[in-house]
């Protein structure tokens, strides 16, 4: 939106049609060569020359139109925008996600659980303001790949980039908490929350769920575990990415749910089961509006000047109309 | 309003624009020589001999013209943005995020500073990290073109692991654009918070790609101090490679490089930062001293300095002449 720093300088275009007047309609302005042809009881003579008029006409417009946009430079025009700044602390968040093979398996129509997945992590990242969130994969071994952080647009660039089993075959559960929990431990944020999503058993990685769950529980992190996928058998693509083949079969027999109870009980969570997109979407749901917290905002408005386009644009009509008149219509009087 | 301090012209490429003067008074002075033939033989006097009215024709055209010119060095001047003076501007904010601007070129990799500038330049940042433990830090590491490597975060072990294991592979484009590093670095900045912002660029200011400047000028503006750390001595030293071989360039000769103080300092200084030696006594101190001095400062006033643009002033003035312009052209001078 354009705003005016001091728009009473507006005004000075009442002047415009003065100077119209004086310059091009007064009867007896300067540069105006009178004949008397009314002795003859004759009118005078105009250029019959059609083409030089509408120069002219041109001419004239870009004249006062360059003046009209020095008064806007004048009153100093800026483009205003408004930002939403937020005087307190959000949640500190870790989503960690299953990036192993089984993740692959084609239940969630049209999707496989794990693009299925990445799309509601998106969403819901989408939805938040203010929290930290941070990003966790883990396979046969955990890692970060981003640390809790408000640049959404590098955690969504970061989330696009994951690929299944590029942590190895293997799904190592409490490595992952451990990571994430890891990444927490320095945060001053007034609530800490893990997002676990997994669909299978842990199976790799020194340290067992339950102990990472009384990890982050220490550090004040409550765990919300969603377990992904049907309970029966399900038709699994997974493109290798060692080999470069595409895989095809089935897999069958999930999580351990009650492991998963386990570690978010003990964290002071809850456990989710999704066994398709639209309850996965819904627990999503569920763990955004549980996880709020008070929001002090402050709306920040900041001005840009342009005022530099307006002299620019001026200059250029005025010595335009300059050039036009003396170089081409050869205006001596 | 402080109105003494340095004149700074913000928009010096607005200055390319007194290049319209030459078509302009080039076309006055053609008009000038061909009109006052045709002004003679209009009227009906001896080729080259002006009418009494005509004369005054001349001396109009001449004025109009003339103010017409001065109009049009004024708006130039206005638009070339000069500033002199600081005026208060409200800045609510508080806590401090700091962007680290990692030089990690090859030039980087000299062992003027020990034992490199880049392992120099880590354990700087890693004293600034454990220092400042109540602020987040960003990470934008440079080479030919720049990367966000860490986002804003205080996350100290993610920040920490980057400054132990960084190198030249991180950033795959060759040659050094410290622009990029400093341009990616505002974008780092996460929108929608109240921290005050400020950015520590360690490098050794050798830029091979071209410097404009914009991206600095830009931090000023946004109210971003750049404290730059320059690093490497300005003799000269070459450049050993990891595998123990030295840098050279393409007639096989080593490639010397050096500190370049008086690039780092005028990103320093127009940014409204500092810059710093590596030899610094205390350096590291110093530097979190300096950001923290920057947070409660402008914490405290609950305003920041900025510079007064002047174009107004500029500008008003060229519209008078433009009007006097006009006028003289439009009124008719009576004779006495």
């Amino acid at each position: 939106m354009l705003s005016f720093e001091s728009p009473l300088y507006l005004l000075l275009c009442f002047l415009i049609p003065v100077g119209i007047w004086l310059r091009h309609i007064r009867r007896g302005r300067g540069n105006l060569l009178c004949f008397p042809f009314d002795i003859w009881k004759e009118s005078g003579f105009s250029a019959s020359l059609r083409a030089l008029r509408i120069i002219l006409f041109i001419s004239h417009t870009a004249f006062w139109a360059g003046c009209t946009l020095l008064i806007i430079a004048l009153a100093g025009p800026g483009l205003i925008s408004r930002e939403r700044v937020f005087l307190n602390r959000g949640v500190d968040m870790m989503i960690v996600l299953d990036e192993s093979p089984s993740m692959a398996a084609q239940d969630f129509q049209p999707r496989n659980r794990f693009e299925t997945a990445r799309e509601t992590i998106r969403r819901f990242i989408l939805g938040r303001e203010n929290d930290s969130i941070g990003l966790v994969g883990f396979g046969y071994e955990a890692a970060l790949h981003v640390p809790p952080t408000l640049d959404y647009s590098y955690l969504l660039s970061e989330l696009d980039k994951l690929h299944i089993m590029t942590l190895g075959d293997g799904t190592a559960i409490g490595m992952g908490i451990a990571v994430a929990a890891l990444h927490l431990k320095s945060s001053a944020a007034p609530e800490k929350v893990i997002i676990l999503l997994t669909d299978g058993k842990n199976n790799a990685g020194e340290i067992p769920p339950d102990t990472a769950a009384r990890i982050a529980a220490r550090i004040g992190a409550r765990i919300y575990v969603i377990g992904i996928g049907g309970r029966g058998e399900a038709p699994i693509e997974l493109h290798d990415v060692k080999s470069g083949k595409i895989l095809r079969g089935s897999i069958e027999g999930g999580f351990d749910e009650d492991v998963l109870k386990t570690v978010a009980e003990k964290s002071g969570g809850s456990y989710f089961f999704a066994g398709n997109q639209g309850t996965l979407n819904a627990v999503f749901s569920a763990i955004d509006s549980l996880e709020t917290v008070e929001r002090r905002v402050r709306i920040q408005v900041t001005t840009r000047a342009v005022h530099a386009w307006f002299i620019m644009a001026a200059v250029i009509l005025l010595a335009a109309d300059f050039l036009v008149r003396v170089l081409f219509l050869r205006e001596v009087l | 309003m402080n109105t003494g301090g340095s004149v700074n012209i913000e928009n010096p490429l607005g200055l390319l624009f007194l290049f319209i003067l030459v078509p302009v008074v080039y076309a006055a002075l053609r008009n000038y020589l061909g009109g006052k033939v045709f002004r003679s033989r209009l009227a009906g006097n001896p080729e080259g001999q002006e009418d009494e009215e005509f004369g005054g024709f001349f001396v109009r055209t001449f004025l109009s013209t003339f103010f017409f010119c001065l109009f049009l060095v004024f708006s130039i001047l206005a638009l070339a943005d000069i500033s002199w003076g600081t005026a208060p501007e409200t800045e609510d904010r508080n806590g401090l995020d700091v962007v680290v601007v990692l030089d990690v070129s090859y030039s980087m990799l000299a062992q003027d500073s020990s034992p490199s500038r880049l392992e120099a330049a880590c354990d700087i940042a890693l004293g600034l990290i454990q220092g400042l433990g109540n602020s987040r830090f960003a990470v934008t590491a440079f080479k030919g073109g720049a990367v966000l490597a860490v986002p804003m975060t205080e996350d100290r072990e993610i920040l920490e692991a980057f400054f132990l294991n960084a190198n030249p592979s991180v950033v795959n484009t060759p040659g050094t654009s410290v622009e990029s590093g400093l341009e990616t670095a505002l974008g780092a900045f996460p929108a929608g918070t109240a921290s005050h912002r400020a950015v520590v660029l360690l490098s050794d200011g050798e830029s091979l790609s071209d410097f404009t400047g914009r991206a600095v000028e830009k931090a000023s503006a946004l109210g971003i101090p750049v404290f730059a750390v320059g690093l490497g001595g300005t003799q000269g030293s070459v450049i050993r490679l990891p595998d123990g071989k030295l840098l050279t360039d393409y007639e096989g000769r080593p490639v010397v490089t050096r500190q370049n103080v008086e690039a780092l300092e005028a990103i320093a200084g127009i940014s409204g930062g500092e810059y710093f030696s590596f030899r610094e006594p205390g350096l590291i101190s110093l530097l979190m001293r300096k950001l923290g001095d920057f947070e409660e400062s402008r914490g405290k006033m609950g305003f920041r300095l900025v510079a007064v643009h002047r174009y107004r002033s500029f500008l008003l003035v060229g519209f008078l002449f433009l009007c006097a312009s006009i006028l003289i052209r439009s009124v008719k001078w009576k004779k006495k």
